[in-house]
């Protein structure tokens, strides 16, 4: 079992993420971000005077390995906690194997929202924290036309889901909305790159995600779509970007809570330190950062509990916060969701993404959201000011804060 | 977007549970689906009507004996909710009589609140729409039996044909401005009336 904390040896930390398979190239940051935030740990003293230790295994973008690869590090390999999956197929499948065993999984990527489970601390970002941001931007900027494509599982249609409530809000129209296998080929999207270019969409809202979702960049070049379409999303990060020709990308906009690009010492901070372990040219993304700021928000938890019982990491990640690259963050401990930056981005010549809109403050997460409005929104934010770490959220009152815009 | 999904936040919840861990989670599941909640326990023997939706614990004690009374006998509208610990038949039966709509097992979990209350409201809603056509079905069938009662009481005393009947309580509607069944039922008291 997982729960003693034993003095005597290191703290082990189970990595979840996939070194092969469509998602590889997102979850190759996620797993090198982890492991960072761990080395910082390890740097600044261990937790408790111990050493912590991750374990690295292949989980191959597949969610049955995804799972028994959790039972095998917490049966056999004794891991006294696990961090990692990126899509959301992943974290359902290893959600019943740590509930099971009364161990605690870190999840280090953003979600379509609809779950808690008190044995999971939710890193990324969920649709109130960044949908409505992104929406309201196109609305305005880019037209009322929208194409939604994406991959068959639950994130994307479940973001399109919301989109298409905001976007009947400000009475824009879908033209379509279309699905792709995880593995889909480019027969299989050039034939929905041939229906845009047919129905001619001011937005094409892309959320397919790994692999395909390059294919899929380079099939509507090739079509001509990028000089006049705009292309939003919520999944394309630097590391697509990064895997796409140069320039493909430029102009396309993501909404997401962290870019590489942002001017924080922090992050600048986060950067080099990335870049100087891994490699000069490498580039973060939200998937990485978050993977990194759920590593080391739950690390000191556990150094404070003394503990890695998931009730006991709880009750300390409610009394903290961390400096993220993306700017302050900590728990909200209504849901065991991370308040998180909205931020929009583009895609400038140089691949990086220039942050056009941020908020103000953190946003608080709204997991069960159901119907998204825009007034909602107004009304959702936090104070600007994060309160000393020490202080409980629940007795900050909420103010409206309006939206920063140009960087 | 199915209404009970759009409007879930608008929904009022009861929990009649006794204090406890797995109270709290519920509690604060509901509260983080976003519907306003409040626990009461011990239950009493008046049920709030301000309440859309009742998640109560069945247990073969005094409690749900007091609670199951309480709701009969105030003719609740709220969706009801069982919490169950045992899957025995007499449970069961208890469950089913009492007319909920879903069951919530215990060790009591996240997962599937949201799942059971819009269920459980989408059947409410669907139960009452049906009951409400039920009675307008049953309205239209006394007024056809009136019409014809008061067809055969002109048939009877006048010696009209059927024709001719119907065509009298129409046009004596028409001028009247009044519906055909409020002259059917005027000529039916007036028989009972003569017939005295």
């Amino acid at each position: 079992m997982s729960l003693p904390f034993d003095i005597d040896r290191p703290l082990l930390i189970g990595t979840l993420y996939s070194a092969t398979g469509a998602t590889a190239f997102v979850e190759r940051t996620q797993l090198n971000a982890t492991l960072l935030a761990i080395e910082e740990v390890n740097a600044a003293g261990g937790i408790a005077g111990r050493e912590v230790k991750p374990l690295c295994y292949d989980a191959q973008s597949d969610p049955a390995r995804f799972a028994s690869l959790a039972e095998y590090m917490l049966d056999e390999d004794r891991v006294d906690l696990l961090v990692g999956c990126y899509m959301t197929n992943t974290r359902q499948a290893v959600v019943p194997v740590v509930e099971r065993r009364g161990s605690l999984l870190s999840y280090a990527a953003p979600y379509e929202g609809f779950e808690y489970s008190p044995n999971v601390i939710y890193g990324g970002a969920v649709p109130n924290q960044h949908i409505f941001l992104l929406a309201r931007h196109l609305m305005t900027e880019a037209g009322k036309s929208f194409y939604l494509v994406g991959t068959r599982y639950s994130f994307p249609i479940e973001t399109n889901r919301v989109l298409m409530t905001l976007i009947a809000e400000r009475k824009g129209h879908i033209l379509a909305e279309r699905y792709v296998p995880l593995e889909a080929s480019r027969r299989e999207l050039d034939q929905i790159v041939q229906d845009i270019r047919r129905k001619k969409p001011d937005v094409v809202f892309c959320a397919v995600v790994g692999t395909a979702a390059v294919a899929f960049y380079e099939l509507c070049a090739e079509a001509g779509l990028t000089a006049d379409t705009t292309f939003a999303s919520l999944t394309i990060t630097e590391a697509e970007v990064a895997a796409m020709p140069p320039r493909l990308a430029e102009g396309h906009l993501t909404a997401a809570t962290y870019f590489h690009s942002i001017a924080s010492a922090e992050n600048r901070r986060f950067v080099r330190a990335y870049q100087a372990r891994f490699g000069a040219h490498e580039q973060l993304n939200a998937m990485a950062e978050t993977a990194y700021t759920v590593t080391h928000l739950t690390l000191a938890a556990v150094n404070r509990a003394g503990s890695v019982a998931p009730e006991a990491v709880r009750a300390e990640l409610a009394q903290i916060s961390f400096q993220a690259p993306q700017g302050e963050v900590r728990l909200d401990a209504e849901n065991n969701h991370l308040y998180l930056w909205p931020r929009v981005g583009r895609v400038e010549e140089d691949g990086q993404f220039r942050v056009l809109l941020e908020a103000a403050a953190p946003v608080k997460p709204d997991p069960y959201l159901v119907n998204h409005t825009f007034e909602d929104w107004a009304g959702a934010l936090p104070p600007a000011a994060l309160p000393p770490a020490i202080m409980s959220p629940a007795s900050i009152p909420p103010l409206p804060v309006p939206l920063v815009s140009g960087k | 977007m199915l209404k009970a999904l759009r409007d879930i936040r608008t929904v009022r919840v009861v929990v009649y549970h006794p204090k406890d861990r797995e109270r709290d989670e519920l509690e604060a599941q509901i509260r983080r689906i976003g519907c306003d909640v409040t626990a009461i326990w011990p239950p009493t023997e008046s049920i709030r009507r301000d309440v859309d939706v009742i998640f109560m614990l069945f247990r073969q004690d005094g409690f749900t004996h007091t609670l199951l009374k309480a709701l009969a006998e105030q003719n609740v509208q709220a969706t009801l909710i069982g919490i169950v610990e045992f899957e025995s038949p007499a449970v069961i039966e208890v469950v089913a009589r009492a007319g909920a709509l879903a069951i919530v097992t215990k060790p009591i979990r996240a997962f599937g609140i949201l799942a059971n209350l819009v269920l459980s409201q989408t059947i409410l809603a669907r139960e009452k729409n049906l009951l409400d056509r039920i009675r307008k079905l049953e309205e239209k069938l006394d007024g056809v039996k009136r019409l014809e009662k008061a067809k055969s009481i002109l048939i009877t005393r006048k010696g009209m044909s059927e024709q001719v009947a119907y065509e009298t309580i129409r046009a004596r509607a028409m001028a009247a401005r009044v519906s055909i069944d409020v002259v059917c039922s005027t000529i039916i008291d007036a028989e009972e009336f003569v017939g005295l």
